[in-house]
């Protein structure tokens, strides 16, 4: 990594987020840098998903602020979000079962003409053109991660770890500066697992970043090159995986909680 | 690097407050609070209407007790099968000719038409719940309500076709209104009281089933979680089969109440379907005890909208108690948009973060479970 | 001859079309709207008080306006389905957010609260009292009697023609496909970038305003209206043909709406062959196996008698 600071791609200042009474993320202040993976691991019930959920817009906080690209986001819908280039993918895939992978994907990507009621009064002939070059950009995502030849299929004829593919490729197809990715490798075979991980590593190196949990200890400690570790809904160390592995604190949440 | 702060032996659990304010200490369930403000409302007409908005809270609680037993009827069935059983009302229906063909055709006293009417519905019940919502669990909920209002319409039409559609009148002879000493209302021991007395047996009868024995606590565990349930050793096929037989005899025994004072014909059942609805939503679907506050609520504001619009006929609108039903409807909108869990609900937000819910318009009011 | 097919495709049309209607609302958004009779009602008695100029007062019921001529037919219809478009979006706003089940209740209260004021507010719609001499359109050309009746067969199935197009248009293209996603799981679709809330209401708006369309033909062809015909049965019958025909597939909704019409209708001719008391009986007879085919198409059949054919983006084909 280069020694240049960077100003953070995603700032979490004091964010808390309680359900009836427990709060799931507690005061939780921490940074994600740019253009790097960075990990988050925790125990169960840190409060990595409500985090994540948080950012991505599906809860606004309590209190306390989310900035993303130095705008704060907290508050704003989810899609709105999205738009910006925040976007995230499910822990377990929520594919849209009943339309064909070419239109799940589709229908993730920034908004072409004929989104808008407007567009199809006025411009009829512009969106067919969009389509074709939606369609052609699909289809190269399609190609990178290997679903090329599921174009057409129902999303809910696709294996577990097609789907998981699918929720990522469809996170691509949005244009994302930051990729909060949830447990993008869990349950799936260890050829796809390296796939997919290559790909983000690959993604990274074209400027993406990622944000990613993962439980899995092999996985974040090779492929992070930053590690975020929570404890009862707020940080609780950072650094390097090496530095992580090690440290006592760390190892103490896991077995207390 | 900087080290955060050590975390602490249990994670912080604030006192839940019915108004979400953090420094209240004083808890105030919401149903005291739902009554208390029924009350309130009961005084302010009074005052303005006089007599006949007391009249109208006696009927409204005897309404409102048989708004109870179908309300609980129905909120045990969406508890548990997690879908709002639209044939609900004809099987109230169903349950009142059952008792019509036992005490009018066959002869027999009306307390025999309480327990065959209560059979029958029940074995309706058990019926469509093996025939047809048995299959429909893996599918949505509107699939299955949709088919329940197949079932509705197949229930009408049957009972139509049997029995034809004019008003039949049960073998009953209740007495004369009787005066309530000095005050000047009238009140009437069959169709008032032996409805309150009825109700409130069987209500009692749930509430000690649901606490106290074994199928009742089942049926408690399936309805909150099925999954959680079935690893518990329960068997939640036998558990839903019971839950249809007593929502059956509890929408029958309703259904005879209701024909008691209104008579029997095919749209008995579906014309108050609405109202029960209503009850079950402002109690909070699931809940039995949710039921019993809604339908003594819906009850008594929907007599009490007879008199007040029937005052406002001619001034602002022309209708008058015809508009009977506003009240209610409008009660329970205003409850489906603010807090949607009902009164024995789980609260998900403040009513304050409710009202920014609805005008902000990107936020969704049902929130999945944190993950 | 000519009155007997009209008798049966004029109102069997109108059936199809506000059944298009609750099919962009219901088959391609996953909207309950249990208030179709609502809206209907609504375009019906707009085009019949601006077709023929009369605006109720209290006491005395029908009078003319004043110095203005009454709507244009053609007017009389946009407005029809402007105002219940409008009617659909006002009440969509709060209710939107709902999800299905509750949103079938809320819609249903809304929409008796609807057909109440309706029934009693007669300074405002007549109230109690029919609204009467609602023009056909046409009619200054062609004779009354059969002739106009078959215009008016043939305007309205250039309206439903003309309701599928569109329809089709729309639900093909890109606005059409973010509908299905928010069908499919709307807090997915949110996820992936799309502004659902606004989806569900423009969807919701269009299918009212079509509904208000059918209104409006109905009013023309009956060319009365009487109060109480806007019960919940017409919402029942939408829900079976689009059950039946598929949701989500305007082709099947139109075989749908044909062919359950042609059942009804049938058991209506039936019933003049056969004697009396098994007459009355035919027609709750004909309910039942409606209830029974809308269990069984849901048990079965979910897709409808079409299956949804897998939509090809324009540019594809």
């Amino acid at each position: 990594m280069s020694g240049t600071p960077a100003a953070p791609i995603l700032s979490i200042r004091n964010v808390t987020k309680a359900f009836g009474g427990l709060r799931a993320v507690d005061r939780c202040t921490l940074d994600v840098l740019p253009g790097r993976i960075t990990g988050l691991i925790g125990p169960n019930g840190a409060g990595k998903s409500t985090l994540f959920n948080v950012i991505a817009g599906l809860y606004a906080p309590d209190s306390g602020q989310v900035l993303f690209d130095g705008e704060q986001v907290d508050g704003l819908p989810p899609h709105r979000i999205v738009r910006k280039g925040l976007v995230k993918t499910f822990q377990i895939p929520r594919e849209l079962r009943n339309m064909t992978v070419l239109e799940n994907l589709m229908v993730a990507a920034p908004p072409i003409a004929g989104e808008r009621i407007i567009d199809l009064v006025w411009r009829p002939w512009e969106i067919r053109k969009a389509e074709a070059e939606l369609i052609h950009r699909a289809e190269g995502v399609m190609e990178s991660v290997g679903l090329r030849s599921l174009r057409d299929e129902y999303a809910k004829n696709l294996s577990g770890g097609q789907k998981k593919l699918l929720e990522i490729a469809r996170a691509l197809m949005a244009r994302p500066k930051l990729l909060l990715l949830d447990e993008p490798v869990a349950g799936v075979n260890p050829t796809l697992a390296k796939n997919i991980l290559d790909m983000i590593e690959g993604l990274r190196n074209r400027g993406v970043t990622f944000f990613l949990v993962e439980h899995d200890m092999d996985v974040v400690m090779k492929r992070c090159e930053w590690i975020i570790v929570m404890h009862q809904g707020r940080r609780l160390v950072e650094g390097l995986p090496e530095e992580i592995r090690t440290n006592p604190t760390v190892i103490d949440s896991y077995l207390g909680g | 690097m900087a080290l955060g702060m050590a975390g602490r032996t249990s994670p912080r659990v604030d006192r839940a407050s019915a108004f979400d304010v953090s420094t209240t200490r004083f808890v105030l369930p919401r149903w005291v609070f739902a009554v208390l403000l029924v009350l309130a409302a009961i005084g302010v007409l009074w005052a303005i209407f006089g007599k006949p908005i007391l009249q109208a809270t006696i009927q409204g609680l005897v309404v409102g007790s048989i708004y109870v037993l179908g309300a609980s009827g129905l909120s045990l069935t969406y508890g548990i099968k997690k879908f709002a059983n639209f044939a609900h009302g004809d099987m109230m229906t169903v349950g009142a000719y059952a008792a019509f063909t036992i005490n009018v055709i066959v002869g027999q006293n009306i307390v025999l038409g309480f327990v065959f009417a209560a059979i029958t519905v029940a074995l309706v019940g058990v019926f469509l719940e093996l025939a047809i919502f048995r299959r429909l669990e893996t599918r949505g909920p509107v699939s299955a309500l949709i088919a329940s209002v197949g079932v509705s319409l197949v229930l009408q039409n049957a009972v139509s076709a049997i029995f034809k559609t004019n008003v039949l009148y049960l073998n009953v002879n209740p007495p004369q209104d009787f005066a309530i000493g000095a005050t000047g209302l009238s009140f009437n021991a069959v169709k008032g009281g032996v409805t309150l007395a009825v109700s409130v047996a069987l209500i009692l009868f749930l509430h000690f089933m649901l606490k106290y024995t074994t199928l009742g606590k089942a049926m408690r565990a399936c309805a909150d979680n099925l999954d959680l349930a079935r690893t518990s050793g329960i068997n939640p096929r036998n558990v839903i089969l019971w839950t249809w037989i007593i929502s059956g005899s509890f929408a029958a025994v309703a259904g005879v109440l209701l024909a008691v004072i209104v008579n029997v014909y095919p749209l008995l059942g579906f014309f108050v379907l609405l109202f029960i609805f209503a009850a079950v939503i402002i109690g909070g679907i699931g809940s039995p005890y949710g039921a019993m506050i809604g339908g003594l609520i819906i009850g008594v504001v929907q007599k009490l909208s007879n008199v007040v619009f029937g005052a406002l006929q001619g001034r602002v609108l022309e209708g008058g108690s015809e508009y009977e039903p506003v009240g209610a409807f409008v009660v329970m909108i205003l409850v489906l948009l603010f807090m949607p869990e009902g009164i024995m609900g789980v609260r998900r937000h403040s009513i304050g973060g409710r009202l920014t819910a609805l005008l902000v318009r990107h936020r969704q009011i049902e929130v999945k479970e944190p993950g | 001859m000519v009155l007997q097919l009209a008798g049966f495709v004029v109102p069997a049309t109108i059936l199809v079309i506000l059944s298009l209607g609750l099919n962009l609302q219901w088959g391609h958004t996953g909207l309950f709207n249990a208030g179709v009779a609502a809206f209907v009602g609504v375009g019906a008695y707009s085009f019949g008080m601006l077709s023929t100029g009369k605006f109720a007062s209290p006491g005395v019921g029908w009078y003319h306006w004043g110095p203005d001529q009454p709507w244009h037919i053609v007017y009389a219809a946009l407005a029809a389905m402007v105002l219940a478009g409008a009617l659909g979006v006002l009440i969509a706003i709060p209710t939107l957010r709902l999800r299905a089940d509750y949103l079938a209740i809320a819609t249903l209260a809304l929409a008796e609260i609807v057909r109440l004021v309706f029934k009693n507010e007669r300074h405002f719609t007549g109230g109690d009292q029919n609204l009467s001499f609602i023009p056909r359109p046409f009619q200054s050309l062609v004779p009354s009697g059969p002739y106009l009746d078959g215009v008016f067969m043939l305007v309205c199935v250039a309206v439903l023609l003309g309701v599928f197009l569109v329809l089709e248009y729309v639900t093909r293209s890109p606005w059409g496909r973010n509908l299905r996603a928010v069908r499919e799981d709307e807090e997915a679709t949110m996820a992936l970038g799309k502004d659902a809330f606004t989806l569900k209401l423009t969807s919701f708006g269009i299918g009212c305003a079509i509904m208000g369309l059918a209104g409006a033909l109905l009013a023309s062809f009956n060319q009365v209206i009487v109060p109480d015909q806007f019960a919940p049965a017409a919402t029942f019958s939408a829900y079976v043909v689009v059950i039946l025909g598929g949701s989500g597939n305007n082709r099947g909704v139109i075989l749908g709406g044909y062919l359950f019409y042609l059942f009804s209708w049938t058991t209506q001719q039936v019933k003049g062959y056969v004697p009396s008391d098994v007459n009355l009986r035919l027609d709750y007879l004909n309910q039942i196996i409606v209830g029974v085919l809308l269990i069984v198409f849901i048990l079965f059949r979910p897709e409808g008698v079409l299956p949804e054919k897998k939509y090809l983006p324009a540019a594809m084909r």
